[in-house]
């Protein structure tokens, strides 16, 4: 799910990079291209849609009716579900579901995760140590991990969002300690330690703007992650909870009813699919992947 | 290599105790009384006392833990509380099971990753370029269970040419067994395989701009060639270590596939163990799994080296 | 860059020619396919076919130390194994197994049972009373968890008068006697104790406990010194335990399987019309809604009728159910002797006069938490319930548990404020229920204890045929006023097999007896 290299690829010596307005400049660029602008559309129809959903669908998701399991209609363009309730709506406030968790634990998994990747500039001991307790984690089964810390705090949001949080943290920790050792020897960094800049300075001014491209593409790939995290644990059933619905609940439930009414699982798998596309999209834009076709 | 091995020892080492305090507590924190489930929800006070001491329940934490390590030193995986057979007995029976489908699952990530990543970065016709990047991106975009799914309605219900359920084991007929892994180790595999493919991809269309490449086509050399020996050979450092990291994602995927395709590998025995609270066999199950990732990342660290001389082993310990 | 690139191409060379080969290799070795042949139905033949495997699909895993129960893991294999004393046919009247005579002294405290003498058990020693005085001993430990284990208790002494006699005494009479012995397996007081770990199954049965993997797989081969004449038939009986809904309904479909035990309602009933299908009647489940009388502001009777008329029966029985649960409020087997029919329809779906309860009762807008088990049709009637009750404005919550910890919150005595359970029981008498109920019986969930309810229970225990139908009213009216658990649905079960396997009988709340089954293709 990432197409990220582990290691910095051989032979490719970047510059230091400049911050501020060239940051914002490339990315203004990426928007350009023509997938990060399929990409952007994309993700820009889906947020809307769920930031929305209270609005154009003021019911709620749970409105039942004795209508189950009907194939689409106009006003149900994804038809009922086995409750009669209307599956497009339930999509979308789905999709408000995941994003919403996802937009908590990500971010919270980047920041914390780069840290942890970068305490080997304050001190080596202390990188080692957290380096090995993200190996730890990120050998320990997914969907374990996931059953015993919902467990633990009983199923719901905290414990999803805790559960997605852990298990998105190795990665960022390890890109951003790849990023550290393929710069720290750099003439650039040698010459600003001579100089007698401080280490926080070095780490803040020098070696995290290039932590930051491949952070932002990893976070793309810890949301879609994420997101395939929770329908899993829908299918030991302790993903988010009846009645509230989510896109991975939407699609163990519908699948049951496959063939009887197909467009329950069809309906929420082409809007997930579309999620992690237009996410997949914007995230090679911007690590300019795109842009060597 | 040897010395990379010898100082690799102390982390791998500090790692697994890590480890094994985390699986003996983790399960234990979960509510609910392992006791409970072998003595019946009728059972009396005393009963249930006597239950929870032959289980060694009550012996304070720290003593159960280190009986446990110590039970695991020397061989002793311990006891299932819900089935009364050895845990080493209960993982035994599953392993070849989920072993089958990670290799087969495993041997398609990497033939298919591979063919789509080459097609993708050679291809000079922009239809076929965009037709496989789409195919890519649904790929990476499809979850195993969801491709699982839909493979079970078509190839099994709706064509029906491959079985859907069950398994037999390769090891009882090959030809059967083949047939009930295709599916499954399909569905696990495609995603895998198309993060695979991108990586290649762009792997090669970044070494095809190294100067050498320029150099060799200036000497005439064909085109077949040069991405076969050259291309090909230097994007395979990070496309090896990607399937070092696939494969475990692959592993973690199979819990899920081996519920929908019923097939009752180590995933399952994880599931159902969890939610019975069979400690002994989820402590081992977790260990055994993070011992199984860091053997992975020390062949991949390995298996990189020898294909580029440039990158020495250790660099990034 | 010059010419057109022939590394796409042989990319795709490669596929094509592996794809072909495969092809190849497939049709020259002439290999099987695995896909079973689920083409139309065989003609079934009326003659018993010799040989063959039954392969069985079974949700819930073998739990051998509870085979004195009937918990829905030991359906596929607890009547192929042991033989109980007699067995309750479909009009509930008891017919011979290992009893082939009994007969109650005048005032029904005493019954006679004459036994076999040519039943011996698998591991080849002969069974006699003795082994019948020691199961029906073993019923009464709770470590057994019998759900009958209340109307063991009645039973004073169990004597062997010979090898072939036994006599039964009671405290008092009991209409469940029969319930009793239809129920219990008898086992082999040799291996009895050590049969947690499944390596020893000793039963007298048709079948042999031969290899168990736990959550896995179920190996059972033929009693060939088994005592009945016609049976059995099958060499081996094959159990695949598949836990999940989907899987396990792909595998009867697929033709893996050619019984499947333990498939949710809706996906059994799709199978109905199919002539390749049977679906075979397996008893039935209770699923009551029970509410904590302890617990304000549902303390009150009226707060906790508000909730019976709140929800829609009908709607779950359609959308649950596929339309096929019986509907009504009733603890009791329907059909079953002194049924009151005139009180099913006790509570009908009325949203309006719910409010109005709930807000004489002071329980407006109460917030309400629902316990349930983390099982599929659990969650099901959940999403429903809670439905329901929230458009009569309450605040509700739910809270799903694994089975251990559920377990755990049962024998503390608390599950929570309100519950949806399951009880597997329909078939049992009256008399029976009321003390095998969980939700009902004493020390039940809803901590409703009053001398008035023991009162009308002790009528129902001792009733006869003459007193039952009055008895049961009175205990219903009594238990539809209080309202402290709601029976929201009663759900027939179904087993559903090919219809290519023939002689199967579904018997005892759910278990299969497989004696005289073969597959008759």
């Amino acid at each position: 799910m990432t197409a990220i290299d582990e290691k910095p690829a051989p032979g490719r010596m970047s510059p230091p990079l400049r911050g501020g307005r060239a940051g914002l400049a490339r990315y203004s660029r990426a928007l350009r291209t023509p997938r990060g602008a399929a990409g952007a559309i994309l993700l820009l129809v889906l947020v809307t849609l769920a930031v929305a959903a209270p609005l154009l669908f003021p019911g709620g998701y749970d409105v039942q009716s004795r209508d189950a399991l009907a194939l689409p209609t106009w006003s149900a363009p994804f038809g009922t579900d086995e409750v009669g309730r209307n599956v497009f709506v339930r999509a979308v406030y789905g999709t408000r579901t995941d994003l919403s968790l996802v937009a908590i634990a990500v971010p919270i998994a980047a920041v914390v995760g780069t840290l942890l990747g970068l305490l080997g500039i304050v001190n080596r001991t202390a990188g080692n140590l957290a380096q090995r307790f993200l190996d730890l984690i990120m050998g320990f089964p997914s969907l374990v991990l996931g059953i015993c810390v919902t467990l633990v705090l009983g199923p719901g949001w905290p414990a999803l969002v805790l559960a997605m949080t852990i298990y998105a943290l190795p990665a960022f920790g390890r890109l951003a300690r790849a990023t550290l050792l393929s710069q720290e020897n750099r003439d650039y960094v040698s010459a600003a330690r001579m100089l007698g800049v401080s280490r926080s300075r070095i780490m803040g001014r020098h070696i995290l703007p290039h932590t930051l491209d491949t952070m932002v593409a990893q976070m793309v790939v810890a949301a879609v992650a994420s997101i395939y995290l929770e329908s899993s644990l829908s299918i030991v059933g302790l993903g988010v909870q009846p009645p509230e619905p989510s896109l991975g609940v939407l699609l163990n439930n519908g699948a049951r009813y496959m063939e009887d009414q197909p467009f329950y699982v069809l309906g929420p798998a082409l809007v997930l699919f579309l999620l992690v596309l237009g996410f997949s999209l914007l995230a090679d834009a911007v690590t300019d992947k795109g842009n060597k076709a | 290599m040897l010395t990379y091995l010898v100082r690799r020892l102390p982390s791998v080492a500090f790692l697994l105790v890590a480890t094994s305090i985390v699986a003996f507590a983790l399960p234990r924190l979960t509510p609910g009384d392992p006791a409970i489930a072998v003595a019946g929800p009728d059972a009396s006070p005393e009963t249930l006392e006597l239950i929870r001491h032959e289980m060694g329940l009550d012996r304070p934490p720290i003593a159960q833990y280190f009986a446990w390590v110590g039970g695991i030193l020397t061989g002793n995986l311990g006891m299932s509380f819900t089935t009364s057979r050895p845990v080493a007995e209960l993982i035994g029976s599953r392993l070849a099971s989920t072993l089958e489908l990670a290799i087969v699952a495993g041997v398609l990530m990497v033939v298919i990753g591979i063919a789509l990543g080459v097609a993708t970065a050679t291809t000079r016709r922009p239809l076929v370029r965009a037709v496989l990047d789409a195919a890519n991106s649904a790929l990476l975009a499809a979850p195993p269970f969801l491709t699982g799914l839909f493979l079970i309605l078509l190839l099994g219900i709706f064509v029906p040419i491959l079985p859907i359920s069950g398994e037999v084991s390769l090891f009882e007929d090959p030809i059967i067994g083949i047939q009930y892994l295709i599916l499954p180790a399909l569905a696990l595999a495609l995603p895998q395989a198309a993060s695979i493919g991108r990586l290649v991809a762009t792997s090669m269309r970044t070494t095809a701009e190294e100067d050498f490449v320029d150099l060799a086509t200036a000497k005439g050399v064909s085109r077949s060639r040069i991405v076969r020996r050259h291309i090909l050979r230097n994007s395979m450092g990070p496309a090896l270590v990607t399937i070092g990291l696939r494969f475990g994602e692959l592993l973690a995927g199979a819990i899920v596939i081996e519920a929908i395709f019923a097939r009752h590998g180590l995933g399952s025995l994880a599931v159902t163990s969890v939610q019975t609270r069979d400690y002994l066999v989820i402590q081992v199950l977790i260990l055994g799994a993070v011992a199984i990732a860091v053997l992975m990342q020390v062949l991949t660290d390995i298996g990189v080296a020898a294909l580029d001389p440039r990158i020495r082993l250790g660099a990034s310990a | 860059m010059t010419r057109p690139t022939s590394g796409a191409r042989r990319a795709m060379r490669w596929a094509r020619g592996a794809a072909a080969a495969t092809a190849v290799a497939v049709a020259l070795t002439g290999c099987a396919v695995a896909q079973a042949d689920a083409g139309g139905p065989a003609a079934p033949s009326a003659d018993p076919v010799e040989g063959g495997t039954l392969q069985v699909a079974a949700a819930a895993d073998a739990q051998p130390q509870f085979a004195m129960a009937n918990r829905a893991g030991n359906w596929s294999w607890r009547r192929l194994v042991f033989d109980s004393l007699i067995q309750l046919d479909s009009d509930s009247q008891p017919q011979a197994v290992l009893a082939t005579e009994w007969s109650y002294n005048d005032d029904r405290t005493e019954l006679t049972l004459t036994l076999r003498d040519d039943v011996n058990y698998h591991s080849g020693r002969p069974f006699t009373a003795d082994d019948v005085v020691y199961s029906l001993e073993q019923v009464k430990l709770p470590a057994n968890a019998s759900q009958l284990a209340g109307v063991a208790k009645n039973i004073e002494t169990v004597t062997a008068t010979s090898d072939t006699e036994v006599v039964i005494d009671l405290a008092a009479p009991s209409d469940s006697l029969f319930d009793l012995l239809d129920l219990t397996p008898i086992v082999d007081s040799e291996t009895w104790a050590s049969i947690a770990d499944g390596k020893e199954v000793i039963g007298t049965g048709p079948f042999t406990w031969d290899e168990w993997v736990p959550g896995a797989s179920l190996v059972l081969q033929k009693n060939d010194a088994y005592w009945a004449e016609d049976g059995p038939y099958l060499d081996e009986v094959d159990i695949s335990i598949i836990s999940d809904p989907t899987a396990l309904q792909s595998a009867i479909k697929g033709g893996a399987a050619d019984v499947a035990i333990g498939m949710a309602q809706s996906d059994v009933l799709r199978l109905a019309d199919d002539p390749a299908y049977v679906l075979e009647n397996a008893g039935g489940v209770f699923y009551p809604f029970g509410i904590d009388v302890e617990q304000a502001p549902f303390n009150t009777p009226e707060a906790r009728q508000a909730l019976g008329y709140a929800i829609d029966r009908e709607r779950i029985s359609d959308q649950v159910f596929g339309g096929d649960a019986i509907l009504t409020d009733l603890w009791w087997t329907p059909g079953s002797p002194g049924y009151p029919t005139e009180l099913e329809q006790h509570f009908s779906y009325d949203p309006a006069k719910a409010q109005k309860l709930l807000e004489s009762s002071g329980a407006a807008g109460a917030q309400l938490t629902i316990t349930y088990a983390n099982l599929p049709v659990m969650k099901s009637l959940f999403e429903i319930v809670q439905n329901n009750l929230a458009e009569v404005g309450l605040n509700v919550t739910g809270e799903a548990l694994d089975l251990p910890d559920y377990d755990k919150r049962q024998v503390d005595g608390k599950i929570g404020q309100s519950f949806l359970l399951l009880h597997g029981m329909v078939g049992f008498s009256s008399a029976t229920l009321i003390d095998a109920m969980p939700s009902i019986r004493a020390g039940n969930p809803s901590h409703f204890d009053t001398p008035e309810y023991s009162g009308l229970k002790d009528a129902v225990r001792a009733a006869d045929d003459s007193t039952r139908e009055e008895a049961l009213t009175e205990l219903s009216e009594y238990m539809l006023d209080q309202s402290f658990s709601h029976i929201i649905a009663v759900a027939p079960q179904y087993h559903v097999h090919t219809a290519a396997l023939q002689g199967l009988q579904v018997v005892s709340l759910g278990s299969l007896v497989a004696t005289g089954a073969y597959l008759s293709e």
